[in-house]
């Protein structure tokens, strides 16, 4: 990229507090770096093996399925449990207690003593048990109108209508993908070092890939007997279309704030990535091309992309219309002409297009230079323990200067106002899961989890205020543990300036789908429908390619929707 | 007993720590501490049971030690995780030796020490009564005295000490076994973190929505 680009320090990377406000974390889009991506290319690359090993389902959709991912090195399975289950048990909640499947990731290749030890255990979830040997727990419902649809039509030998299909983009949704060592299961810390596993929520995502596959079996299975004499199975144009579908809570909300080195490394490789194409000095016209195609495809795939949400309709809306703007500004005289041409558009963007405007454009410019932008992918994990200690020996007068220059946003904040000190967050005592209560209506508030950083920070600084600033910090935590955990976030901040949401957690008007947002569209997640305030249901995998099209030519830009068929 | 993966008993030590009236900062050295001890096979859950059950009802504020000195700490016997984070904070020069003084569940300051000797990129030799831990310069734990882990309240002393730079890879335990009855204060501690679910809180754990579509 060299020649091709201007000085190396020429364009800036966008400082935290642009980056990490809530409204534009819930703006972000998939891109190159995301996690499903990363997967994907690996089994490319890697020629990876996906198929199914085991199928022992009967016909009302009772049994066990494993499917099994095989690698240079190792072999992973998918084990499934498929249910009958009434309709009226059926939520998308993670208070719910019966599911259609239920899933767990093995490690390695299980023997019929570890499938009886697991079909005890895993239909439970959470009030089961897994071992040692599992990397992952999960569970999905059907999405039952598309699934009875496609049930019914196949079984009639038809295939479905594609307007159908699109209308909910999957035959199942997972409600939960438990990873590292919960509710048994092996901790990450024992394969971080398997070169597979070297990105984030790999192994979670590998179990998902293997779940869309058995969404479409399981229906065709139901089709043929229902009715054998005519049913007939998916097209594969009709499979590919489909992906798998999630419902998330608040369950995965904290994660980004209680990882906060982990977040500044996924944060810093895309602002790297950004900053890269910005830099770039001249535009091939294969470049432009492609940047092109993208903007059409972008559009195409934004006529699939429903919600009913207000908020998310909007947002859609201004979109539609950012993506115009943008395509009628690329053919302009003023992009063609100008020194950085990515750069003064990034810039014109900044000015002229919504938030969802502006982190599309930031997903398309990523994409088209894998060349010098794939790099950061694996940059994306981080040794967190390394950076866990506090410096006692620092002086509080540098500590006030870290929180002076990192935590602007929050010492702005008065949080003797009501509506900055509005919401707690805590653990329920009903299925130990994360909530955010309102703090002047509901009981619970002091037992507040640590998620109210600004505030926190806030508290931090008077405290230091009123204390000599030759004093150290080890001698100050020692009378005053109560600022303990915002001690140790503000050292790791001055060390990793993406770490911390420059944003108010507890805030009023805070919605904690926007934390949701950012972090799928880190996992590689697309269609992003909120259900409300707190809850969001997602597209993964579709248009992925299916386990033969991994080898050979891979679609690397497979999660773009299709450009639309001339007529 | 009852397997635990080590993330499991580290948010369990965080939360048990935090139910027995610990800030939230000690209690997550606390749950460090424990997945520490316990991928090397050390009995963590136990440890920090049966400490937080002795002190139960004794504010940890009460028991945190006033500095690194028998004499400011009146002799009386002081927190590990307080006594830990504050030796940890602090770091220890070269040449430098501390008579903590007493110490209760004196075991729960292994890992404390450890990231003390890592920093320092110092051998240490922590002496607790008669028995002796030993730490490499890269943290890593070179011997440690069983008896110690029953002591519930000990003399402590660390020193430096000419230790090698690094020894063999070790192999890691991956699971962390507790007493059913250690689990059991743990799990009644923790419990004090949550909250009571009402309708209100209910309304806020999902869309509200059936999933028959």
């Amino acid at each position: 990229m060299d020649n091709l680009t201007a000085t190396a320090e020429s364009v800036q990377l966008r400082p935290p507090g642009q980056v990490l406000r809530l409204d534009r974390m819930g703006s972000m889009h998939q891109t190159r770096l995301s996690f499903m991506r990363v997967l994907l290319r690996r089994f490319a690359s890697e020629k990876w093996r996906v198929e199914r090993t085991h199928w022992d389902i009967d016909n009302k959709g009772v049994g066990v399925a494993v499917y099994a991912c095989k690698g240079p090195d190792r072999t992973y399975s998918l084990v499934v449990f498929a249910h009958d289950l009434d309709p009226s048990k059926r939520s998308d909640r993670v208070i719910a207690e019966e599911w259609d499947a239920t899933f767990t990731l093995f490690d390695g290749e299980p023997d019929e003593a570890d499938i009886s030890r697991l079909q005890s255990n895993v239909p439970l979830q959470e009030a089961g048990r897994i071992s040692a040997k599992e990397l992952s727990l999960s569970r999905a419902n059907r999405s039952v109108r598309l699934f009875n649809y496609v049930r019914a039509q196949l079984a009639a030998g038809c295939q479905p209508d594609p307007t159908e299909l699109d209308k909910v983009g999957y035959l199942m949704r997972t409600t939960a993908v438990y990873g590292s060592g919960k509710f048994g299961a092996l901790d990450r810390r024992f394969i971080a070092d398997r070169k597979e596993f070297a990105s984030p929520f790999q192994s979670e995502l590998m179990a998902v890939y293997m779940i869309r596959i058995f969404s479409v079996d399981i229906v065709e299975h139901l089709a043929q007997a229902d009715a054998p004499s005519t049913a007939v199975t998916l097209d594969k144009k009709y499979r590919k279309s489909l992906g798998i579908g999630n419902s998330t809570g608040l369950g995965m909300a904290p994660f980004i704030v209680n990882h906060p080195v982990l977040f500044h490394h996924w944060i810093v490789a895309r602002e790297k990535a950004l900053r890269d194409v910005r830099q770039v000095a001249v535009v091939t016209p294969e470049k432009l091309n492609l940047f092109r195609s993208l903007v059409l495809r972008q559009q195409s795939g934004l006529v699939h992309w429903n919600s009913e949400h207000p908020l998310q309709v909007k947002k859609v809306d201004s979109l539609a219309q950012d993506l115009q703007l943008l395509a009628a500004y690329i053919e302009s005289d003023v992009h063609q002409s100008t020194e950085l041409p990515w750069n003064s558009l990034y810039e014109w963007a900044e000015d002229s297009l919504s938030l969802e405007g502006q982190e599309c454009l930031v997903t398309m410019l990523i994409e088209l230079y894998p060349e010098f932008v794939d790099q950061y992918a694996s940059q994306m994990s981080a040794d967190e323990e390394n950076h866990f200690r506090i410096n006692g020996q620092m002086k509080l007068g540098e500590l006030s200067e870290i929180l002076q220059s990192h935590y602007r946003f929050a010492l702005d904040l008065d949080f003797a106002k009501p509506e900055s000190n509005a919401r707690f967050w805590y653990a329920s005592e009903e299925k130990l899961e994360p909530r955010v209560g309102e703090r002047y209506e509901e009981p619970g508030a002091e037992r507040e989890h640590p998620l109210a950083t600004a505030r926190d920070i806030v508290r931090l600084h008077q405290a230091i205020e009123a204390t000599d600033s030759a004093a150290s910090v080890a001698e100050f935590l020692m009378k005053h543990s109560q600022h303990r955990h915002v001690v140790r976030r503000a050292q790791q901040v001055a060390e990793f300036p993406y770490a911390e949401i420059t944003d108010n957690l507890i805030a009023h008007d805070m919605m904690p789908i926007d934390l949701l947002r950012c972090k799928l569209s880190f996992f590689g997640a697309i269609k992003f429908d909120p259900r409300s305030d707190r809850w969001v249901r997602i597209n993964m995998f579709q248009h992925a390619p299916l386990p033969d099209e991994l080898h050979g030519q891979y679609d690397d830009r497979w999660i773009y929707a299709a450009l639309p068929e001339a007529t | 007993m009852q397997e635990l993966s080590i993330g499991e008993l580290e948010a369990l030590v965080l939360k048990a720590c935090r139910g027995a009236g610990y800030s939230w900062g000690l209690s997550q050295d606390a749950g460090r501490a424990a997945s520490w001890l316990a991928v090397r096979g050390l009995p963590s859950a136990d440890l920090f049971a049966a400490f937080l059950h002795q002190i139960d009802a004794t504010d940890p504020i009460a028991i945190a030690p006033r500095g690194l000195s028998p004499k400011v700490n009146d002799d009386s016997p002081r927190c590990p995780i307080a006594t830990g984070a504050l030796i940890s904070d602090y770091g220890l020069s070269v040449d430098e030796s501390i008579n903590v003084g007493s110490v209760y569940a004196p075991a729960i300051l292994i890992p404390f020490v450890a990231s003390c000797a890592k920093t320092a990129g110092i051998g240490l030799c922590m002496r607790c009564d008669r028995t002796e831990t030993t730490f490499c310069s890269d943290g890593q734990l070179i011997s440690s005295a069983e008896e110690i882990d029953a002591f519930t309240v000990a003399t402590v002393s660390i020193t430096r000490l000419d230790a090698p730079d690094e020894l063999p890879v070790q192999a890691e335990h991956r699971r962390a076994l507790v007493a059913e009855t250690k689990l059991q204060i743990l799990e009644s501690l923790a419990h004090r973190t949550y909250v009571e679910a009402s309708d209100q809180s209910r309304s806020g754990a999902g869309a509200g929505l059936t999933d028959n579509d």
